[in-house]
């Protein structure tokens, strides 16, 4: 029996120093220590390079154009940051994590958190969404005069590219040249463009930093673009080129006395203009427009023409009214209250009927023998603001005998006024938590 | 038996030999450097950390705030005015009259700022969050200047999920539970305050559930004035209705519950509070 224990014993002594690990990894460190050097390679590289970095941000090219930021990283967590969506700095931290991935993170308020900021009264975006910013990044690749990045949430690449003083020298030519494309009544978004023979409507939202171009196919279907744009010190440049009348660009520049140009093509600047007056009144159709504008009934006002800046409610924002091209059977408009407790107060406005013009670009909306608004008061701090007034400005604003041309693009529509292109309004679908 | 132990302990010195490894185990590999202190962190640290062992934590981390809402982070300016806001109308005020042995172990443990308020379904913001009985998280803090009103908000706000906390550490009377069951309802922020008065609640927030019922018992008592918290038990009913009734029950549980769990006389705390908040509007 002893003899078996010891044979045993040494057996298996035998076996365990057989257990050499000789696994072979697929990769040569451990991800723990891969991580880590992403990591450490992203910070030194923001350190050192003295003149900063630049982040050109699309935030959702499917709506949004883009920012351009300077960033200053320094030794002690810090960045400071300039954009040309205004004059303001900001000095806040920034971060690294390794969880799920080496991450860059902006974790104190900073200009990059506008574009993601819930509250539309910070900077405009959708109640709840914002611009769908994000400011927490996935490290992809670090290279010298690069830093590849994704978003955390949406996984929509950024990029850091290296800054020279330039870059900061100029951005007040960037901030002049999106201010420029500042709709106001003076020069309205939507504009007629015609190069090589061909024609289009050319609109632009300095908002959201997206141009459209529009015109009719060859199969009677509208074409449309959808551009968007970041900002140059010398021009907008689209984020891929458009070919209209056999030019083909991607920069459109306004200039000081605020006519539109086409840039970047030597010796075609192409013909900007604007209707004037209803009898000028679309000079190009869409059929089709109405029925793909109505393809969702509700939609958000996301920007309008400083001329129906009374439809919505005083002191409010935009974020306060909607479109329904079907509300409880009629075409109308909606506005609420959000306050600290929750929504307040609805008003509905209703239009009976959509009037096409036979050829489906353009809408009349008529007003309905019951037009009425309807409010409900649901909580004791809510103000009734002004229901009488909003009822009458809607009214002119939809029951408008001229009608509207409708101009739709994917998920968004335009509806611009025939007897005064400066009356328009931005529709996007709706997309604010409910 | 004398080999058998020679042998085991061959067998052992052979099996541990096999494990030599060359790795180099001082270098941790978890994480990034620390990152560098701030005078901020000092404050937060020489304030709430080093004394009461409460971690504020205001810089974004990922995983600490719901990530179904779309938020940003505080503005740095805001964090310690808001800080010495909770320290002077919730800390203190506690803190005077439960002692700090009391606080120290009712305290949460981490306190997280957020700088946007959570825009939630129909129409209805998350304001706050308290966790396990040792976190509450603070949302809206970039939310307008530190006003009357957002002086009152964060009063009513901290004190709220602070007594989510008392409730987690030890849970309220089951009686509470009975007085206005089969009545709560996701819809609440379709009814008025006026409304919840009048069915018995004391906020229309109370009607989420139980616990937020008790909270707000508890955070409106102190948040009020008690004239103001006379006239909302006179909103939802003459003395003797059913509401009235409902009300009073609920605050007789909420007071003896505080004073027979943790000690605090919540009138003795309505004053400090109050005290507390007269002075921080004053000085805003």
């Amino acid at each position: 029996m002893k003899r078996a224990i010891i044979i045993t014993m040494t057996c298996l002594a035998a076996a365990l120093t057989s257990c050499t690990v000789t696994t072979d990894y697929l990769f040569d460190d451990l991800s723990t220590h891969r991580i880590t050097q992403y990591v450490e390679a992203c910070d030194k590289a923001l350190k050192e390079w003295p003149e900063g970095w630049k982040m050109t941000y699309y935030p959702d090219t499917s709506q949004y154009g883009a920012y351009t930021f300077l960033l200053d990283f320094n030794e002690n967590g810090r960045v400071k940051m300039a954009w040309d969506g205004d004059r303001d700095t900001t000095e806040s931290a920034y971060g690294f994590s390794t969880s799920q991935g080496p991450n860059l993170l902006f974790t104190t308020y900073s200009l990059l958190h506008k574009l993601a900021d819930p509250d539309p009264s910070v900077f405009g975006g959708a109640i709840g969404m914002g611009f769908e910013g994000e400011y927490e990044f996935i490290i992809r690749e670090v290279t010298e005069d690069r830093i590849d990045l994704v978003t955390r949430k949406h996984k929509r690449p950024v990029s850091l590219v290296k800054a020279s003083r330039e870059d900061w020298q100029r951005l007040d030519e960037n901030r002049e040249i999106v201010n420029r494309f500042e709709v106001n009544r003076e020069v309205p978004f939507y504009q007629y463009i015609e190069i090589g023979g061909e024609k289009a409507i050319f609109l632009y939202s300095q908002k959201l930093r997206m141009a459209y171009l529009a015109h009719p196919g060859a199969d009677g279907q509208s074409v449309v673009y959808r551009l968007p744009w970041e900002s140059t010190p010398t021009s907008i440049r689209f984020i891929r080129p458009v070919t209209l009348g056999g030019v083909t660009f991607s920069e459109v520049t306004m200039t000081a006395n605020k006519q539109l140009r086409v840039a970047g093509v030597p010796g075609t600047a192409g013909n900007f203009y604007r209707a004037t007056g209803s009898a000028e009144r679309c000079e190009l159709r869409f059929p089709g427009a109405v029925q793909a504008a109505q393809k969702h009934d509700g939609y958000n006002l996301v920007e309008r023409g400083v001329a129906l800046d009374y439809i919505t409610p005083p002191g409010h924002g935009i974020e306060y009214f909607r479109f329904y091209w079907n509300l409880v059977g009629y075409v109308g408009g909606e506005i609420y209250t959000r306050t600290d407790l929750g929504i307040g107060l609805y008003a509905g406005l209703y239009i009976s009927r959509v009037a096409d013009d036979g050829v489906g670009d353009q809408v009349v909306l008529e007003a309905h023998t019951r037009s009425q608004c309807s409010g409900v008061l649901t909580f004791d701090m809510n103000n009734w603001f002004h229901l009488v007034y909003s009822r009458g400005a809607l009214n002119s604003y939809m029951a408008n005998e001229a009608g509207f041309t409708v101009i739709p693009f994917g998920d968004q529509f335009y509806m611009v006024r025939n007897a005064d292109n400066r009356q328009w309004a931005l529709y996007s679908r709706k997309n604010m938590v409910e | 038996m004398r080999h058998l132990k020679y042998l085991l302990i061959v067998a052992c010195a052979v099996c541990l030999a096999a494990c030599s490894d060359d790795d180099d185990f001082q270098e941790s590999i978890l994480g990034v450097a620390p990152e560098p202190q701030t005078e901020l962190d000092n404050w937060i640290w020489d304030n709430f950390t080093e004394d009461f062992n409460i971690r504020v934590v205001y810089k974004w981390k990922t995983f600490e705030v719901t990530p179904e809402l779309n938020l940003v982070p505080v503005e740095e300016q805001r964090v310690i005015p808001f800080l010495d806001v909770i320290w002077k109308v919730w800390m203190q005020p506690y803190i005077q009259l439960g002692g700090e042995v009391f606080f120290k172990e009712t305290a949460p443990k981490q306190i997280v700022l957020v700088g946007s308020i959570g825009f939630m379904e129909a129409g209805v913001y998350l304001l706050g969050e308290a966790e396990r009985g040792r976190r509450i998280t603070i949302l809206g803090l970039n939310t307008r200047p530190l006003d009357r009103m957002r002086v009152e908000q964060f009063t009513h706000d901290f004190h709220h999920e602070y007594i989510h906390i008392l409730n987690q550490l030890k849970s309220f009377p089951p009686a509470f539970e009975t007085i206005s069951a089969g009545e709560y309802t996701t819809s609440w922020s379709q009814y008025s305050h006026t409304q919840a008065l009048q069915m018995g609640f004391i906020s229309n927030y109370a009607m989420a559930d139980v616990n937020e019922d008790f909270a707000e018992m508890g955070s409106y008592f102190v948040y009020a004035t008690a004239n103001g918290w006379e006239n909302r038990f006179l909103t939802a009913g003459q003395p003797g209705s059913e509401p009235y009734r409902k009300l009073k029950e609920k605050e007789t549980i909420m007071l003896q519950y505080m004073k027979s769990m943790y000690n605090i006389d919540m009138y003795a705390l309505r004053a400090l509070v109050q005290e507390a908040m007269s002075k921080v509007i004053a000085e805003l």
